[in-house]
């Protein structure tokens, strides 16, 4: 236990100083921090998903508070939380089908024990099965009375299971945080690999003697427009230089270098460029529930131009990038605001400060981040191909439980 | 040595531009005396012409400078014969002077008593890049007394919006400052967009400087009004609907280094690099859709009254 406090203030302080940049290094550090975290966490015969999932919202809510911006942290997180209650669903599964079998074969002890602990076994096995099969009007309406009684048996259901069972219990113990741990070693390695996947998809979208406009830089685009190149796909690349940290600049030198036409551009020839490029891709920060992007400042400017236009605006997402939360007030909740410095000199402007007749003051504004509006975005492309903005809500209910919407720590209550 | 000012940048801005070309041509009058088989109008004209095929060639003209360059080429035609040397060349000379008064001067006398009616207490102005007209706007209003706060919009590669930005903190004016790609997070706030322009063509479109038609149109979409100030000399009866079509190109060099930022040079090596080029546009277009209004010395006009300003105008001129 030491070690892993050890390691989640280190993650938090990293955070909290913003050493870590970009979404796909924070997730994958995350992801492996919750892995330790839940390596190392003891688990009690009873209960064990309960025992998981409260240890991973402790730690998951200290890093979400060092940086909530850093919308990554969250998403991985509420993801581990999923992959916990799912596996310990599927074992529930699992073991109810063997506990029904048992249940059929001495009847009569069933019967005179309470009835309640074979009915919700009964039906959380029904419920499992449900979930498993596809959704159809006959279990649509099966569902209906059984749902309300998941959340206490998914939890009670290891308590019948323990009155029955005790030998299975601990394997069974051991096998969900065995089989959670493979589960999050699989979502590591699908951080690590987005990139390919997403890159698989370039052929179908860019053809030959296109022109595409970016802005600053992002590694999925790099990868995305390489591996259209690779496909003897011939087209050029504007890159908009992304003031003020010019990693525009990086980007086309990269281009260059792999040997695609780049012209570079400052960010105010945006508009006036636009009406001679085919598409905008580009890269996000994070994809809102709604279809929204958190992206890099500019891009907001960059999709408007785009639509004036009728030039298809297409983001690339890992979806690691995908937030669960709805975006009130983006613009200012959800933005960071940077180092004047950027912009102006520390000391440049201190001599007219000085001589400033009372009243003159200076500020200057920086942000990192903007939002675009989902109205405005084309199509995403993400690891599991291309979407509708208006269809990302959907993702949320294969990655995330809605019982994890906040990661706060819920007081113990008598479950 | 105008030209050799141009080239270097030491003068910028369309007017500023404008009245330094016309002072040139003054002397160039004056120190002009006439061969003596050749008429004055022919000759005259002739070396007006390769002075601005000079002056083109250290900066390419701005389209209020070819007005203005008609204008002396016509008053120059209409000389009577029978005026002598020196008679012409004071009344060209007076020509000149009238025109630098009334068209530059005075009419920016008259945009800002019609241009600071708009500004009322408590508003947010947004301004982009550096422009005379509006520099004046936003001083008299607060000398006037009004409560108002600037936001400063600027971008690369001149960053002309620093300077402006000087000019008003020293006056007292509270300003915030930002670069282009936060227009959209600084909008919200804003209540108000004033923007000057280097010339307005006949359907409308305003031609300003490269990122004037970003800012016009992200704050269309966050409904604010765009209040454009340009005087009526700069009218064009051009029409133009992109910005790629015609346009000036500035020196590449200029994106690669980032003045302040020594840790950004990673297009150090750019021309020895193949398959990468550098652009740096200097003007763009505007559609006409995103501009509220126009404030010249005519008065408040919608851009759909821009052709009939420049017919005016160019009446006007016949008659003088």
């Amino acid at each position: 236990m030491p070690d892993v406090h050890i390691l989640v203030n280190e993650f938090v302080n990293q955070l909290k100083k913003r050493k870590i940049e970009g979404s796909q290094a924070t997730a994958k550090q995350t992801a492996e921090l919750l892995r330790s975290v839940i390596s190392q966490q003891r688990v009690p015969q009873t209960n064990q998903a309960t025992a998981l999932i409260n240890a991973v919202r402790a730690v998951g809510e200290k890093l979400i508070a060092a940086n909530p911006v850093e919308l990554a942290v969250g998403n991985i997180a509420r993801r581990v939380l999923h992959i916990i209650r799912e596996e310990d669903l599927s074992l529930a599964t699992a073991a109810i089908a063997d506990l029904e079998l048992s249940a059929v074969s001495d009847d009569e002890d069933d019967v005179e024990r309470d009835d309640y602990p074979v009915l919700s076994a009964a039906a959380v096995a029904a419920a499992a099965r449900s979930t498993l099969r596809p959704p159809s009007l006959q279990t649509l309406l099966e569902d209906a009375p059984i749902s309300a009684a998941i959340p206490h048996t998914s939890s009670s259901g290891g308590d019948s299971e323990g009155k029955s069972r005790s030998v299975d219990k601990g394997s069974r113990g051991r096998k969900l945080k065995h089989d959670v741990i493979e589960a999050v070693n699989e979502l590591i390695q699908d951080i690590s690999t987005c990139y390919e996947q997403i890159a698989e998809q370039a052929v179908e979208h860019i053809h030959q003697n296109e022109v595409i406009l970016t802005l600053g830089s992002s590694k999925t685009v790099l990868e995305f427009l390489c591996a259209a190149k690779e496909k003897k796909r011939s087209f050029k690349v504007f890159v908009a230089e992304g003031a003020p940290r010019y990693q525009g600049h990086l980007l086309a030198k990269e281009l260059a270098a792999r040997g695609l036409q780049t012209t570079v551009i400052t960010d105010s020839a945006v508009f006036a460029m636009i009406s001679r490029v085919n598409m905008v891709i580009v890269g996000a920060h994070a994809v809102m529930a709604n279809g929204g992007v958190i992206a890099p400042v500019g891009l907001n400017m960059v999709a408007l131009a785009a639509q004036r236009h009728a030039v298809p605006f297409v983001v690339l997402a890992g979806s690691h990038k995908l937030c669960p939360l709805y975006p009130h007030n983006p613009e200012v909740l959800l933005n960071e605001l940077r180092s004047p410095s950027e912009l102006l000199d520390f000391g440049e402007f201190s001599d007219c400060m000085d001589s400033a007749s009372g009243g003159g003051s200076l500020h200057v504004v920086n942000p990192t981040f903007d939002y675009v509006p989902p109205k405005l975005v084309s199509l995403f492309i993400t690891d599991t191909g291309g979407h509708n903005p208006s269809y990302m809500y959907r993702l949320i209910a294969d990655y995330y439980s809605a019982d994890d919407l906040v990661v706060k720590r819920r007081p113990v209550t008598g479950s | 040595m105008v030209g050799l000012q141009y080239l270097s940048g030491d003068i910028s801005g369309g007017n500023a531009r404008c009245i330094a070309m016309l002072q040139a041509f003054q002397d160039a009058i004056r120190d002009y005396t006439v061969p003596s088989e050749k008429t004055l109008v022919r000759d005259l004209t002739a070396k007006i012409s390769s002075y601005v095929s000079f002056l083109i060639e250290c900066r390419p003209l701005s389209i209020s400078m070819g007005n203005a360059i008609r204008f002396l080429k016509s008053q120059i035609a209409k000389l009577p014969l029978t005026l002598s040397e020196s008679e012409s060349k004071s009344s060209l000379q007076s020509d000149i002077e009238n025109f630098i008064y009334e068209k530059i001067i005075l009419a920016d006398k008259a945009i800002v008593e019609h241009a600071v009616t708009k500004i009322r207490d408590g508003d947010v102005l947004l301004t982009y890049g550096s422009s005379s007209a509006v520099e004046m706007i936003l001083l008299h209003a607060y000398e006037l007394g009004k409560q108002f706060r600037v936001v400063v919009v600027d971008s690369r590669p001149r960053l002309r919006g620093k300077l402006l930005l000087r000019r008003l903190v020293e006056k007292g004016l509270s300003c915030t400052y930002t670069h282009i790609n936060a227009v959209s997070y600084i909008m919200q706030e804003v209540t108000r967009v004033f923007l000057g322009a280097s010339s307005v063509l006949s359907n409308g479109t305003v031609y300003s400087g490269v990122g004037t038609a970003c800012v016009a149109m992200v704050a269309h979409s966050f409904h604010v009004p765009v209040i454009v100030c340009c005087e009526a000399f700069k009218f064009h009866e051009r029409v133009q609907l992109d910005s790629i079509c015609s346009n000036e190109l500035g020196d590449p060099d200029a994106i690669s280094k980032v003045s302040g930022r020594e840790d950004v040079n990673d297009l150090d090596a750019w021309a020895n690099t193949e398959n990468l080029q550098l652009l740096n546009l200097i003007y763009d277009a505007t559609p006409s859709d995103y501009v509220s209004m126009i404030v010249t010395d005519y008065g408040m006009i919608p851009p759909t009254s821009v052709p009939v300003v420049v017919r005016k105008y160019s009446r006007e001129q016949v008659w003088i």
